[in-house]
């Protein structure tokens, strides 16, 4: 059984030629057995059981799952519900972003990572779930306790990454360079080597970003998706491979334009997409809050029927589809965002293809880079021809 | 799509360990975990980039790998 495969590793064949990368081959990943580990369940087993199944994303791999249910069984979620559920996606946006930052990108760049500081993050976002739901299927929040988790993350955010500024209120690249200045070490290295390399092999002007996708479009090719082509190599009926994560749902913020202008639409543009993900998730946290009210779920509901369930996780685009027959679940298929960004004709791809690459070493890294840039989650194995 | 297959920890060193999944062995970063969080018998969640993630209940751990194997063989066959 191959372990590494099952956890999600995409194979990258790169060949060089004449020192630039002249061809990039993708092996997708194999599909997880997803519709064999949730056929049977009903609502309460699936629920708790798809958050166990997935080593990340955890939180939004159970908000599509049960906006899918949700659908399929035709109810809609109280507001308290569906507050919690976006309020922990919020949180797990956050500690994914900020160690990606601290630990991926330091690693990656050569720096000497944040661990503590990526620690502390992830121990605190870990400390929600239980503050909100003291058990399954029920809301109990304490609304001191939650305002002074929320102060206190936001002091985290703006002590290890921010340099006590917020980001989000930048829209001129000039401000980004003096914002720069008063970062941390490991942000202000991360920032300056992936600005260097964007000025060194300038990336597009522009990229193909998703925005909303139709649902009916979406359920329609799920439901015929049998053998996984589209699941595993999506794009729209046009042909067209778009890319989802932060720069798309970014792309009209002031100082992402800003980047862009200046750098074109590469390394920095992306992980500055991440840094105002993070202020903004701060913000809207603070509005949800007040929204938590006591809540519990009775008996889990009963019935047939089909859904889609979507929701945005950090590295982009969730979709689950669910068939329910009589209550168990008849049928189960899931779309990652991973497989948009990794399509063997998408954005992935396309960043790499004709970049300049003096050495293998040099390409290999180069992949790292945009995978970093892309998803930084993603297991890349990598291999290097000349042609 | 990252699938959490628990791993048992079989060596620890310098800060990484060893650890073994249905036969397969490797290596992981210890840097996301506390000092003496994680001990040999464990078992534990690997992220990509080779760091532990999360340390898990043997029963959890044993109970998810059961499920995994039988739905990946099922795949397979």
């Amino acid at each position: 059984m191959n372990v590494l495969a099952s956890e999600g590793a995409i194979g990258a064949r790169l060949i060089l030629d004449g020192g630039r990368i002249s061809a990039v081959e993708i092996t997708p990943r194999p599909a997880p057995p997803l519709n064999l580990l949730m056929a049977g369940l009903g609502f309460r087993e699936a629920a708790q059981r798809i958050p166990t199944l997935f080593s990340l994303c955890a939180m939004a791999q159970r908000d599509a799952c049960l906006g899918a249910l949700e659908a399929a069984f035709g109810i809609s979620p109280p507001p308290a519900w569906e507050a919690s559920r976006k309020l922990l996606v919020l949180a797990e946006t956050l500690e994914e972003h900020a160690r990606h930052l601290l630990l991926d990108g330091a690693l990656l760049l050569g720096a000497v990572p944040d661990a503590e500081g990526a620690k502390r993050i992830r121990r605190h976002v870990k400390s929600l779930e239980k503050a909100i739901h003291p058990a399954p299927f029920v809301v109990k929040p304490e609304a001191a306790h939650l305002a002074g988790w929320l102060e206190e993350l936001r002091g985290l955010v703006l002590e290890r990454i921010m340099g006590g500024r917020d980001v989000s209120a930048l829209s001129s690249f000039a401000s980004l360079q003096d914002w720069g200045r008063g970062l941390p070490p490991v942000p202000a290295l991360v920032l300056t080597r992936l600005q260097e390399h964007d000025r060194s092999a300038p990336p597009p002007a522009t990229a193909v970003l998703m925005g909303g996708l139709d649902p009916v479009w979406l359920a329609d090719m799920l439901r015929g998706d049998k053998l996984g082509r589209f699941t595993s190599r999506p794009a729209t009926d046009e042909g067209i491979c778009l890319e989802t994560g932060p720069l798309s749902r970014q792309c009209d913020h002031p100082l992402i334009g800003a980047i862009e202008e200046e750098l074109g639409c590469g390394l920095t543009a992306r992980a500055l997409a991440r840094l105002i993900e993070i202020s903004q998730a701060m913000v809207a946290m603070a509005m949800i809050l007040p929204m938590l009210e006591p809540w519990e779920l009775g008996q889990g509901p009963m019935g047939s029927g089909e859904g889609i369930g979507q929701s945005e996780a950090a590295r982009g685009r969730l979709v689950h589809w669910v068939r329910v027959e009589e209550s168990k679940i008849n049928s189960y298929r899931l779309m990652a965002p991973t497989e948009w960004n990794f399509h063997p004709e998408g954005p992935f791809v396309k960043a790499l293809l004709g970049a300049p690459a003096r050495s293998p070493e040099a390409a290999s890294h180069l992949a790292r880079l945009q995978a970093y840039a892309f998803d930084p989650c993603v297991g890349l194995l990598i291999e290097v021809y000349d042609a | 799509m990252c699938m959490a297959i628990p791993s048992e920890v079989i060596a620890i060193e310098n800060g990484m360990v060893t650890v073994e999944c249905f036969g397969v062995r490797r290596q992981a970063s210890l840097l996301m975990m506390e000092e003496g969080e994680v001990a040999l018998g464990d078992y534990v969640l690997i992220q990509a980039g080779g760091f532990v993630a999360e340390k898990l209940d043997r029963e959890t751990a044993l109970a998810t790998q059961a499920l995994m194997a039988e739905a990946l063989s099922a795949q397979a066959s």
